[in-house]
């Protein structure tokens, strides 16, 4: 059943077999949704040139133009739509090719209804499976998961000044995934080979970033018993990362500006200068323009960063990527703890869509996780993510919800440990069975559920 | 409202059952092309056929009417990888699937 809107999905069937598309045609429409109809690709193109079809599902066996040469086609045309396809089991193998051509799912004849509802949701949910054109990017862009245009435009600028060799300023939010873009950013220039190296000017004492920074020779400070080359040193070659450059004391801009005019660095404690050749990456949080009107972060170094500026959006303005990176965050969690993949209701999912996550990918990664490891049965619903939210943002729970949570957390964990042996749950946490089923019910727990987990 | 869609849908399977006379005769067409010695013609018309019944039958409740047109599909797709004679497995299966619309 639908979910995400108010407003009637439009669906496209496309089948060159009547009988099919008037009964997958009924079964879409009891599942609201508004349905077109056409028997072969040419009446599908057409129909979708005159609505705004949300998702096509399409045969893949048609005279004429079959199914794979639709999906082409409607790829090119409209690169955000979703296609489901759905083929016999003599074409198994082509529809498994669509699925590298960007089918957003598939669907074997004889059609079940239920597998069909689930399908269409899905793939309004969660879009198209973008198929892999960036197999020339390195591991982090890969990373960085996203079917919104604003990133995957970020991505093309990412691709392109990668290969310069100017000083790049990323700005962004707090957990928007800036470490990531700058590393990305590494992997697409030809310093790809050579080290990255990432540090976070706010994380240290002045003292201690400076040799960090530059390095320091033996006896240069107490403590130095002996010397070190420093990070600049260290990713020569290669690219240095300085995340929350607006936090760098003014005594080190002045030595990073130094390094940048002359491209060598000098250790603490040496009156040498060594040649270094590293490009650097700066990002930053803070509002540059105001620290340079208070003077609390000098203007020569400013520009000399801001060669290029990158604007990493944060997650509210890039909606359609959310639910993408929930699936991922999902199958990487029950890849570790080797249980079943959990998913979220549609009501859970559309309060997912809809939050304005200040505390961008890094904050929707807690929600998940958290959701996903109270949860105690495979679909995570509404409620949880709604207390998720709440406790991210901050909101200081009663004592009395506090423990009731914790209680609740720690029986299904205790639950899942023992496979739903109330008797070795009980006995390890040191309560008779009655006191234990009493907390069962508290908390509203089902040990059979955890049975086949 | 959902007994409208119970009635759609029980019209529609009346109207698919009534289309058995009609798919018979499509099967017994392309299988008539065989014995003219259409091979190519009369093999894709059967496939075909067996096809479009295979996808639809078990959607609309008949199992056994997909089952037994996938396997008149398969047996058409064996016979046309094979030159020499008529898969004779195939005249089994178109049988059966003819059988199975007569008494539907």
């Amino acid at each position: 059943m639908k979910g995400v809107s108010q407003v009637s999905e439009r669906v496209l069937l496309v089948d060159d077999d009547r009988d099919v598309l008037d009964l997958l045609g009924i079964w879409l429409e009891a599942d609201g949704y508004v349905v077109d109809k056409a028997e072969n690709g040419d009446q599908a193109l057409e129909q979708l040139s005159v609505d705004n079809t949300d998702v096509v599902i399409t045969d893949l066996a048609m005279p004429g133009m079959d199914g794979l040469a639709l999906l082409d086609r409607i790829t090119n045309l409209y690169p955000r739509l979703p296609v489901i396809m759905i083929s016999g089991r003599a074409q198994i193998n082509d529809a498994l090719a669509a699925t590298n051509r960007g089918v957003a799912s598939f669907l074997t004849k004889p059609v079940q209804e239920s597998a069909l509802s689930e399908s269409v949701n899905n793939a309004l949910r969660i879009g198209v499976l973008e198929p892999t054109n960036d197999a020339d990017m390195g591991d982090a862009a890969k990373a960085i998961l996203h079917r919104s245009s604003i990133m995957r435009s970020l991505l093309q600028q990412v691709r392109r000044v990668g290969a310069g060799r100017s000083t790049v300023m990323i700005f962004g939010e707090t957990g928007s995934g800036k470490e990531l873009l700058a590393q990305a950013l590494h992997e697409a220039s030809p310093r790809s080979d050579q080290p990255f190296i990432a540090v976070n000017c706010a994380a240290l004492p002045e003292q201690l970033l400076e040799s960090e920074l530059f390095g320091h020779v033996k006896g240069a400070f107490t403590g130095a018993m002996t010397a070190s080359e420093g990070l600049f040193r260290a990713a020569d070659g290669g690219t240095l990362f300085l995340d929350e450059v607006g936090d760098m004391p003014l005594a080190l801009q002045v030595r990073l500006l130094r390094v940048l005019q002359e491209s060598v660095v000098r250790p603490v404690g040496s009156t040498k200068d060594i040649p270094i050749n590293v490009r650097v990456v700066t990002a930053t949080h803070r509002d540059l323009d105001e620290m340079l009107a208070e003077g609390a972060f000098r203007e020569d170094l400013y520009y000399r960063l801001n060669v290029i500026p990158l604007h990493l959006p944060a997650l509210k303005e890039r909606r359609e990527d959310i639910l993408l990176l929930v699936e991922h965050f999902l199958g990487d969690l029950a890849e570790e703890t080797g249980e079943k993949k959990r998913k979220f209701s549609p009501e859970a999912a559309d309060m997912l869509l809809r939050s304005n996550w200040p505390g961008n990918v890094r904050q929707l990664a807690n929600v998940v996780e958290q959701c996903a490891v109270l949860s105690n049965s495979n679909v995570i619903p509404v409620c949880m993510v709604e207390n998720a939210l709440k406790r991210d943002k901050g909101q200081m729970q009663t004592l009395e919800e506090a423990v009731k949570e914790f209680e609740r957390g720690y029986m299904v964990r205790l639950l899942r440990m023992v496979q739903g042996n109330v008797t070795k749950a009980a006995n390890i946490a040191g309560r008779n069975r009655t006191d234990f089923y009493n907390l069962l019910n508290r908390h509203n727990l089902d040990a059979k559920k955890f049975r086949h987990e | 409202m959902a007994g409208s869609i119970e009635d759609k849908l029980a019209l529609l399977k009346q109207r698919y059952t009534s289309t058995f006379p009609t798919k018979l005769a499509e099967l017994e067409e392309a299988k008539a092309l065989l014995d003219n010695g259409d091979r190519q013609g009369g093999l894709e018309k059967l496939r075909h056929h067996a096809h479009k019944l295979a996808g639809s039958g078990a959607s609309y409740g008949f199992l056994d009417l997909s089952a037994q047109a996938r396997k008149l599909e398969r047996a058409s797709l064996d016979s046309q990888g094979n030159d020499d004679s008529l898969n004779e497995s195939l005249f089994i299966e178109y049988n059966n699937l003819l059988l199975l619309l007569n008494v539907k």
